[in-house]
């Protein structure tokens, strides 16, 4: 399932057709069908990505994009609130190619952006504009699940009725930002969730239809609650069998946590795509001098209820020796400097992870494949924002991109942090 | 006719160019001194893309272009010394103004020229900034968007023969103010 976003222009719907992160030289783009030609609205782009002026910057991390759309755009700054609902699905890997195929999601808007106050402007000739996108929304299928979105100050009451390819419910006015975001098929942010609690008004359609679209998503709260509660509870009971697998190992009782080992070694399976806040061990036998990696590994290729042996690598010049990936259970970071957050990078996927710490440990996840990582080991806490701004910088990456020191440097979050970087392959 | 502080023998020269191109009865514009001012700089004629032609098919044209572009630039970049010719994309950078090239990460047949001015005129910010290049070849007139925060960039197919004179480290880089 793809979410397509379309610009609502008084010439027709233009699709966005893909977005991505340039680097930071480069100055923010928009370009008509991948081509060389660049729309007149790029400087305006330029300055609505730009950060203290615009807010991609700030909300999704990168200081320059490229937009490729399907057709010019030539002036005013209605595209604004489509754009943002495409970057904001392009950071979920959710963006279509603007070419809607059976059980995608359209989102139509036009609204221009109060970027201090994340509120969506009135613009002009919005019955035009739903006019004139009439004969492409007459080509999708059916099926398609369909959202064209105005902003409240442009409310006219039966709007829909102009036009037979669209219903009450498809047409959403908005005031603020946010609302705007609630109506993209996933939980955007912290935003959905306090919006869910909202009055019905907060996001106004000219239909009722609205408040069985509000219970759909109160449904999927209650179902993601339930289902996060039923994480929890087989996360305690492994957890617990693992501790008493540590204990019976090394004769640690009195060193050891007593919060529940959650991942360690149900975390095989786990992707470097999120941060997950891990529960560790503390070890005693951590060399006064040195920092190394502590790897687990377990006698049969099932990690739970195994044994596991343990085998420890040196950082020599900041690299650790390469390990076997097979029946690896459990990898820490040991070290007595005063690091107070490691993240762990997959040079290849460029996906990362958070590591925990407990006392002079961070444990991190085992990959779900043989993987080459950078564990970038920082004296100083980051906060939500540095981990969005490395986020936005690594998913932003070209596929083809192996992530190397240099490339981390030219992030300015990075370039401000003390951090030392250590490189690791895990081999099949 | 004293044109542009032009020495008697320019004046004459140029007097002449414009005795010939208005006598002139092929079907292609009459470039006259005129002409030549505006393509120099950023206000350009609609056909200027005729008129660059014509000035690269006619030898004292070309001549006359070339020294009305070397008096009136803002900031220049000499042709590359021979050391440069390696890179695949050279860089041009001196006090005055810096342009780069950067391949775009997906579209990798595509070319990013970002042009950073030092100390930018009022005009650059206001309107397209004109590079005129002035190679063994031919001369070109380049627009680039008008500068923002001192940088402008354009982008440039690779096959684009405005990005291949960019390139051509024997090339003459002028800013027109």
């Amino acid at each position: 399932m793809k979410v397509h976003v379309m610009v609502a222009t008084t010439q027709g719907l233009v699709a966005i057709q893909k977005i991505y992160a340039q680097d930071p030289d480069i100055r923010s783009v928009v370009s008509i069908n991948g081509t060389s030609t660049v729309s007149p609205i790029s400087a305006a782009y330029h300055h609505f990505v730009k950060k203290g002026v615009g807010i991609i910057e700030a909300d999704f991390g990168a200081s320059s994009y490229r937009v490729n759309i399907d057709a010019a755009i030539d002036q005013g700054n209605s595209w604004q609130l489509a754009f943002y609902l495409a970057h904001a699905a392009h950071a979920q890997d959710l963006l279509g190619n603007g070419k809607p195929q059976a059980g995608d999601w359209v989102i139509c808007a036009t609204g221009e952006l109060n970027t201090s106050e994340k509120t969506v402007l009135a613009v002009e000739q919005t019955a035009l504009k739903i006019e004139r996108a009439t004969s492409q929304i007459s080509q999708w299928p059916e099926d398609v699940s369909l959202r064209f979105v105005l902003p409240q100050a442009n409310f006219v009451s039966g709007q829909a009725t102009q036009n037979p390819h669209l219903t009450a419910q498809q047409i959403v006015y908005v005031e603020y930002l946010h609302q705007a975001l609630d109506l993209l098929p996933f939980a955007y942010s912290s935003t959905t969730s306090a919006l869910i609690t909202k009055d019905l008004t907060t996001v106004s359609t000219n239909n009722l239809d609205t408040k069985s679209f509000a219970l759909s998503k109160r449904f999927a709260l209650i179902t993601a609650l339930v289902l996060s509660v039923l994480i929890l509870v087989i996360a305690y009971f492994f957890a617990d069998n693992t501790s008493k697998i540590e204990q019976g190992d090394n004769g640690q009782d009195a060193g050891l946590s007593t919060q529940p080992l959650t991942e360690s070694a149900t975390n095989k399976a786990t992707a470097f795509d999120k941060i997950i806040v891990l529960s560790g061990l503390s070890t005693t036998n951590a060399s006064a001098t040195t920092n190394y990696l502590r790897l687990g590994y377990s006698a049969t290729a099932n990690c739970k209820n195994n044994k596991l042996n343990y085998q420890e690598l040196e950082a020599k010049a900041g690299t650790f020796t390469p390990a076997n990936f097979a029946q690896l259970c459990d990898i820490r970071f040991v070290t007595t400097q005063n690091y107070v957050a490691v993240l762990a990078i997959n040079i290849h996927s460029h996906r990362f992870v958070q590591a925990s710490q407990q006392h002079n440990e961070f444990v991190i996840p085992v990959p779900g494949n043989s993987a080459s990582y950078l564990l970038l080991a920082f004296n100083k806490a980051l906060t939500a924002s540095d981990i969005r701004q490395i986020h936005g910088y690594l998913f932003n990456l070209s596929d083809n991109v192996i992530l190397s020191e240099a490339d981390l440097k030219q992030l300015a979050v990075l370039a401000e942090r003390d951090y030392t970087v250590f490189k690791h392959q895990l081999i099949d | 006719m004293q044109a542009n502080g032009a020495t008697p023998a320019e004046a004459l020269f140029i007097a002449k160019v414009a005795f010939r191109e208005l006598n002139d009865t092929s079907p292609e514009p009459a470039v006259l001194y005129n002409d030549l001012m505006r393509l120099v700089s950023h206000h350009a004629p609609v056909n200027s893309k005729e008129l660059m032609a014509k000035i690269n098919a006619s030898l004292p044209l070309r001549k006359q272009y070339m020294e009305l572009v070397r008096r009136q630039r803002f900031a220049q970049s000499q042709a590359l010394a021979a050391a440069s010719s390696k890179e695949e994309m050279p860089l041009r950078q001196n006090q005055d103004f810096s342009l780069k090239f950067k391949r775009d990460k997906v579209e990798h047949s595509q070319v990013f020229a970002l042009l950073h001015i030092t100390h930018p005129t009022d005009s650059h910010s206001a309107y397209p900034v004109v590079l005129n290049v002035l190679s063994a070849e031919r001369c070109e007139r380049i627009e680039f968007p008008p500068l923002i925060d001192g940088a402008s960039q354009c982008l440039f197919e690779q096959s684009d023969k405005a990005l291949q004179l960019l390139l051509d480290v024997d090339a003459e880089i002028s800013i027109m103010p």
